[in-house]
């Protein structure tokens, strides 16, 4: 062969090798692309997705606040930092059903409240059925929206709202069932009341929890359990999956046992607790994952917030099972999103319901009533419960 | 004047004593609550002597003196009193207790609704000065400042509360006003019509002369049945506080009129007499349109029906809220809507219900009074026949000469279906009975479905597999809370893991989880164990869910529609077809067969009787159907008492037992109700007809 043609030969040889590297390189970095595009600005993805007790609106945040005796909807005004029902008439006692604010226990659940586009949404069950109602922002008119699915006056319902479309889910499921069950995310029009379920998951002892909206992307978690009877251990898996709300697909983000989540779409991150590892970060197109905050005999596994500065990570969750001792405390770890601790908040035994919260306030509830933490003042170590009631 | 002589004869006078003696044993009894005439006495009598010595002293002293364990005159007259008469004694004391912590809260009260309107405007989601809710709350601090001046006082309001809250007047004064018109309009059925139509005064005047006769006879009826009432109530409750405020009443502390209690009587009067008007206005105009004075009553009966249904299950926030408000239900409900506050209106447009009813009563009476007048005048009495009807006439003709053929028994059949439009009652019937078959079903949860099926499965007489079952996962749960003790001591001495504590912890949690969805299988057991012991019965363990649908709590509103509808439809039917006889005369040639008249009557009586068990077998057949596919009928053969809100319950009836005696005994009701119509109707024809010999 001349030199020449062995030249040739050596430099396409070269070619290919190159192009089969760079093919090579860009096939590990490929990976599961999870970017969220532009949020829609009413996800309000801050809060606990299964205690969703509170909304935030234009001025304010509604709530429901069960005293024992009456359920009412009540509004936390931010100027004036109080609450009043949800009620326009000056002379009601707020006790019984001519009042706008008063919800009839006997039908309604105590959770969830939900504020989208100038309506409150909570829930109701009549006749063993779950149904949507909305609530004129001033508590006028209320109508039912749609059927959700069977209910055994449990607050057991979730949802999520976005683009007109309600997604909904109980976020109870099967657990403790003999038997196995399809998890289902049902999508209703708002409109006219439509459904369809976009999300099937067949297992034993499983549940769909803690979804949230993230631009075009709806992330939500499957629980799973299962009990070796002899040796009495437990094996609880949390799967991490999104749905793609334009092309309707659902995948799984990951293997791990993710507890929980939370997405900044400006910096296209996502951040994720690991039962037993801590909290990791990750560019939403699978990249540079890293564990930035390590889990402790306090923080074993965690419910987490994100309120756009600031992570907020409960160790409300398993962690606290150890509560059977008394040794670790229950408490809220505050972290940058490089996981530097900025502040620390003890619930104590006294708050009994954690909300999370916006880039404004982190609420809460103690003896019944709603309280909250003025978020400015995090990162002093200071920081006091206040009665919003 | 020969109008009125003709409606108000010696008939309506006695029908009209009736109704008056029959309203006032009514208020009678319904305020006396089951109490006797001299119970009645007794406390009227402690609570006017409790308010003499109190009524000169100022709220807060007397409130401080109106105590048994204060040395005080109501104490000494206390202790004098014997035990029983103590117990009323006392009662009386703490009604009137309750109305001095009224009195001393109530300025406050009207002060605070002025803070409330001001605190609301301020509220951002109130705060839009061109929505209803702004304008609202400013109208209601203003409404009540009407009353800020107000001064309430210790009186004995029995009288009056009494009065105020009591409903049948309205009731009975418009079923009167039906029978007023019923009457009136009994040209309709005697050939009378024709000539009235040729009135020589002209039908408009006419129109106009019955348009004033209604007008009276409302306001007669309503006024003698109010007044009669009320002195009934001031006679029984020997006093009338009818100069103080009427605020002195604890339900009317949201009244935002200064009046006394006599002005808000004469008040409450007047909105009275304008519903009554309205409604038989109304009636009238219904009259008028349709042509058969028993198919209008029917048909108002149904409207009433509906307009029931629509006030029970329209919440008051809805948005079709506006269906409770404006019905006729709630207009007969008069103090209801005239003593409550409330506002109504879009915008910046505010007005109190008490004068949306005022309004749209005016507009209905004059709408009706107009269409009722407008009817009379231009309404033949004969029909012009169109081309299709007289095929119709032929083919009937045609179908009259095949039915000659027919036996007696299917002749009767077709008098009470076809002749008598019996066949419209049984469609309607038939439409109610598929709707309310399913009301208020249920759906039920993968959950409850769950153990449903294991009811089904395992349940029954033994159940040893799910006592196994619930044994076993509290045995479980047991194991793991002690098995989560056990390793937190050994990781407080540094021997476990907290990935292992956190495992036993999750362990228990879920296992706490499993227990408690088998917990109504523990509640079920003990109930099973406890009436075992108690009534020595072996239940069977058996779900409750279903048969609370079928013949339980939920069943109440299925149940007493279904039974209601047939037995409307049954009256209708039975008695039209009597009717029909004496109304075309056909009583005569019927009366000279020559069977005799008892082979007749036998005959129709059987079909009657015929007819009754068919649509009996029908309504009650679906509604065991529906029932048996919507929830299934497991374990009829189970004791009755299995069920727990059967307990107590005869304990030799099965289930099975239970749903054949309640059928049963409806479908004696039901032929009792036949046998009734068909004895009455006849004996009212009877005498009718040898009264216009």
């Amino acid at each position: 062969m001349s030199k020449k043609i062995k030249y040739i030969v050596a430099v396409v040889l070269a070619a290919v090798v190159c192009v089969a590297v760079i093919f090579t390189i860009n096939r590990k970095k490929s990976g599961i692309n999870m970017n969220v595009g532009e949020l829609s600005g009413n996800e309000q993805n801050y809060w606990n997705p299964d205690i969703h007790s509170i909304s935030k609106a234009e001025n304010g945040y509604y709530y429901l606040h069960y005293d024992g005796k009456d359920l009412l909807v009540k509004y936390f005004d931010e100027s004036s930092k109080s609450s009043v029902p949800v009620c326009a008439k000056a002379e009601c006692s707020h006790n019984s059903k001519t009042c706008n604010a008063w919800l009839d226990t006997d039908e309604y659940l105590s959770s969830p409240i939900y504020y989208y586009k100038n309506n409150i949404y909570v829930v109701r069950v009549e006749g063993g059925m779950a149904k949507l109602v909305s609530i004129k922002a001033d508590g006028s008119d209320r109508k039912d929206v749609a059927n959700l699915f069977a209910n055994d006056r449990i607050t057991s319902i979730s949802m999520v709202f976005h683009n007109g479309y309600v997604y909904a889910y109980d976020h109870i499921g099967h657990i403790g069932s003999s038997e196995s069950g399809k998890e289902i995310i049902k999508k209703i029009n708002i409109s006219d009341g439509n459904s369809q379920d976009i999300v099937e998951y067949e297992g034993e002892n499983s549940a769909v929890m803690g979804a949230r909206s993230y631009g075009d992307k709806l992330f939500y978690k499957i629980f799973q359990y299962s009990v070796n009877k002899q040796t009495l251990k437990a094996n609880m898996n949390f799967q991490l999956y999104y749905y793609d709300y334009t092309d309707g697909e659902n995948k799984k983000v990951s293997d791990m046992n993710i507890c929980d989540f939370c997405v900044d779409a400006d910096n296209g991150m996502l951040y994720y607790f690991v039962v037993g590892k801590g909290l990791y970060s990750q560019s939403l197109d699978g990249q540079n994952n890293k564990l930035i905050y390590k889990a402790s005999e306090n923080m074993v596994s965690a419910v987490m917030s994100y309120d756009g500065r600031y992570i907020y990570m409960s160790n409300g969750g398993m962690g606290s099972t150890t509560d059977l001792s008394k040794t670790v405390e229950r408490e809220i770890q505050v972290v940058d999103t490089t996981g530097k601790q900025i502040d620390t908040i003890k619930l104590g035994n006294e708050i009994e319901n954690l909300y999370f919260g916006d880039e404004k306030y982190l609420f809460g509830t103690k003896s019944d009533k709603l309280v909250y933490i003025d978020k400015s003042s995090l990162g002093n170590g200071a920081c006091v419960w206040e009665n919003a009631e | 004047m020969e109008e009125f002589k003709r409606v108000f004869g010696i008939k309506f006078i006695m029908v009209f004593t009736v109704t008056v003696l029959l309203n006032i044993g009514l208020f009678v009894y319904s305020s006396s609550e089951g109490k006797s005439m001299s119970d009645i006495r007794q406390e009227t009598h402690y609570r006017q002597w409790i308010i003499g010595e109190l009524s000169d002293m100022q709220p807060e002293e007397a409130l401080e003196i109106a105590d048994i364990q204060s040395d005080s005159v109501i104490k000494r007259k206390y202790d004098e009193l014997e035990s029983e008469e103590q117990t009323v004694y006392s009662r009386q004391l703490n009604k009137i207790k309750e109305q001095l912590e009224y009195i001393i809260k109530y300025p406050e009260d009207i002060k605070n609704i002025q803070n409330n309107a001001d605190t609301l405007k301020s509220f951002s989601i109130f705060a839009d000065k061109n929505s209803f809710t702004y304008n609202n709350i400013q109208k209601t601090a203003k409404d009540f400042k009407r009353v800020e001046g107000v001064q309430l006082y210790l009186t004995d309001n029995k009288a009056v509360s009494g009065f105020v809250t009591y409903y049948y007047i309205y009731y009975l004064a418009l079923i009167l006003n039906v029978f007023v018109l019923y009457e009136l309009f009994g040209e309709r059925e005697n050939g009378m019509w024709c000539i009235v139509h040729t009135s020589k005064s002209g039908r408009a005047k006419l129109a106009f002369n019955r348009t004033m006769i209604i007008t009276a006879s409302a306001f007669i009826i309503t006024g003698i049945l109010f007044f009669t009432t009320f002195l009934t109530s001031f006679i029984l409750y020997k006093t009338a506080s009818i100069n103080a405020p009427i605020q002195n009443i604890e339900s009317f502390s949201r009244f935002s009129l200064p009046m006394s209690q006599l002005q808000y009587i004469i008040y409450d009067f007047l909105y009275s007499f304008c519903a009554v008007l309205t409604l038989t206005a109304i009636v009238w105009m219904a009259f008028v349109f349709i042509r058969h004075r028993n198919i209008a009553v029917t048909v108002i009966a149904v409207f009433m029906g509906v307009e029931m249904f629509l006030y029970q299950k329209i919440q008051p926030q809805s948005v079709y809220g506006i269906f409770k408000q404006i019905n006729l239900i709630r207009l007969l409900k008069v103090n209801d809507i005239i003593s409550t506050y409330a506002n109504r209106g879009k915008g910046t447009f505010v007005v109190s219900e008490s004068n949306i009813m005022l309004t749209v009563t005016t507009v209905l009476f004059i709408a009706a009074c107009a269409g009722g007048i407008l009817g009379t005048v231009y309404m033949r009495p004969e029909q012009k026949k169109s081309v299709i009807a007289r095929i119709a006439d032929k083919i009937w003709e045609m179908y009259q000469h095949l039915l000659s053929g027919y036996s007696i028994t299917a002749k009767e059949f077709h008098k009470l279906l076809i002749t008598g439009r019996g066949l419209i009652v049984i469609g309607v019937l038939a439409i109610l009975a598929v709707y309310f078959v399913r009301y208020g079903q249920m759906t039920f949860s993968d959950g409850t479905k769950e153990l449903d099926n294991i009811y089904i499965t395992n349940g029954g007489k033994e159940y040893h597999y799910i006592t196994d079952m619930v044994n076993e996962r509290l045995n479980d749960y047991q194991c793991a809370v002690k098995d989560a003790q056990d390793c937190m001591v050994r990781y407080n001495a540094g021997e476990a893991t907290l990935e292992e504590v956190t495992e036993s912890s999750s362990t228990v949690s879920l296992y706490a989880v499993k227990l408690g969805r088998v917990s109504e299988f523990m509640k079920k057991q003990e109930y099973l164990q406890e009436i075992n012991e108690k009534y020595g019965v072996d239940g069977y363990m058996i779900s409750d869910r279903g048969y609370e649908e079928i013949f339980g709590k939920y069943s109440i509103i299925r149940e007493a529609v279904l039974f209601l509808a047939l037995a409307a439809a049954i009256i209708l039917i039975v008695a039209e077809n009597i009717v029909l006889e004496y109304r075309t005369g056909m009583n005569y040639i019927i009366n000279a067969s020559r069977h005799g008249r008892c082979w007749i009557q036998i005959h129709r009586a059987l079909t009657g009787v015929m007819l009754t068990i068919i649509l009996f077998c029908f309504i009650y057949g679906m509604d065991m159907y529906t029932m048996y596919t919507m929830y299934g009928m497991p374990y009829l053969e189970a004791p009755l008492m299995s069920l727990t809100f059967m307990e107590g319950c005869n304990p030799s009836f099965t289930i099975g037992q239970w749903i054949i005696i309640r059928l049963v005994k409806r479908f004696v009701v039901i032929l009792q109700i036949y046998i009734a119509t068909y004895v009455i109707t006849n004996v009212v024809m009877v005498v009718r007809k040898e009264k216009t010999y």
